[in-house]
């Protein structure tokens, strides 16, 4: 089996990877669409390397594969990154929806205790 | 549970202030940190708890204070920014906070809470030197260089806040902070707010340990974040220094209602 099979296999398995995981719903459609171009990148550039050659040679790198190398390694950078600003932000909204939640629960609680019901909260710290 | 809410009792509007003390685990001095305040300021009290462990919150409830639980663990600055939050929502006017480790002393709130009220400044903090030890005074030196604060305890957590003070701290951005010190009180300068400081007296430590100055490393954290934030914020903080200073809520573009 040649290294062009394999790269196209790998790349195959991955895209249908990234399907399953729509699939389940363990990825937004939004976010797999980087996955699946970088597969299908990956697949092309290894079945057809003479076009990684032929974009080494229009920017000057003799030698191709480092290109690529480099060009990856700054991709999953950014994309750690992007990661981290996401994460920023869906901590500051975690932060405040847990705020709010916070204060309408104890609003809740002071009027189940002035109606005169039982308080489940109470009890389930209660039970701790 | 019986004894929560003075709040619907309608008693808070009279006082118009609310003390905020934030709480993690610190069910063996929550109970008297309360009775002083009630005592010493006649005001409702709230304690936000942190996700204690031990009883605290039931404790502050029995002491007569309010008490908001949350339900993941916020540490103590934005477990402040949860009172916070709850105070502009119910209308008070100003906010004390205070520590639930009984260092504070309740006698020194109404000093505070003077330059407030009189509207000689937004923010007043509840200065104590003398608890200076040797990390803490090397941080505080780095810090008030960095930052450009004139402000001499970065730190301290005893400090009173009018209504547009509360208003920039519950901007998003806020909650970010880990801290309740250098970003709090750069974030209240670049919005233009008035600090002073008044000296109070405080107590030793009853229970348990300093959050930040509790080991070389806790502090070497502490203070490369820190740094970090005033390195990244200086240049936002300068191009603000001239902002008209924010005196109503209404004033201040940067917080959505939504946020609030």
């Amino acid at each position: 089996m040649s290294y062009r099979t394999t790269t196209a296999v790998v790349a195959v398995l991955a895209i249908g990877a990234i399907l399953w995981l729509i699939r389940k719903d363990h990825l937004h459609p939004r976010k797999a669409i980087f996955w699946i171009f970088s597969c299908a990148a990956i697949g092309l550039l290894g079945f057809f390397p003479s076009i990684a050659d032929w974009i080494a040679g229009l920017l000057g790198v003799a030698y191709s594969p480092s290109l690529f190398l480099t060009l990856g390694i700054v991709v999953l950078l950014i994309k750690l990154l992007q990661l981290d600003i996401a994460r920023t932000h869906e901590h500051q909204l975690i932060v405040i929806l847990a705020q709010r939640l916070s204060i309408l629960e104890m609003r809740i609680e002071n009027l189940t205790v002035a109606a005169g019901k039982p308080n489940d909260r109470e009890d389930a710290n209660a039970g701790k | 549970m019986t004894e929560q809410n003075p709040t619907l009792a309608g008693s808070c509007h009279d006082n118009r202030f609310l003390v905020v003390i934030p709480a993690h685990n610190e069910a063996g001095t929550i109970s008297r940190v309360v009775h002083d305040v009630r005592e010493q300021a006649k005001c409702d009290v709230l304690v936000v708890d942190d996700l204690s462990t031990d009883n605290t919150a039931r404790v502050a409830q029995q002491a007569g204070a309010l008490v908001i639980r949350v339900r993941i663990h916020l540490g103590a600055w934005c477990a402040v920014q949860t009172g916070l939050r709850y105070a502009y929502q119910e209308g008070y006017h100003y906010v004390v906070t205070m520590d639930g480790d009984g260092q504070h002393d309740a006698k020194s709130i109404n000093p505070i809470l003077r330059p407030v009220q009189s509207g000689e400044a937004s923010v007043c903090i509840g200065l104590y030197l003398a608890r200076g030890s040797r990390m803490r005074v090397v941080a505080w030196h780095v810090l008030r260089k960095l930052s450009g604060l004139d402000i001499n305890d970065l730190t301290s957590g005893f400090r009173a806040l009018d209504r547009s003070a509360i208003r920039v701290l519950l901007q998003r951005e806020a909650a970010l902070l880990t801290y309740q010190d250098v970003g709090v009180l750069m974030l209240l300068k670049s919005n233009g707010l008035s600090i002073r400081e008044v000296e109070v007296t405080m107590h030793q430590r009853n229970h348990g340990i300093s959050r930040i100055f509790h080991s070389w490393i806790a502090v070497f954290g502490y203070v490369s974040q820190t740094c970090l934030l005033c390195v990244a914020k200086i240049s936002l903080s300068y191009r603000r220094t001239n902002r008209k200073p924010v005196h109503t809520a209404n004033e201040n573009p940067d917080v959505k209602p939504h946020e609030l």
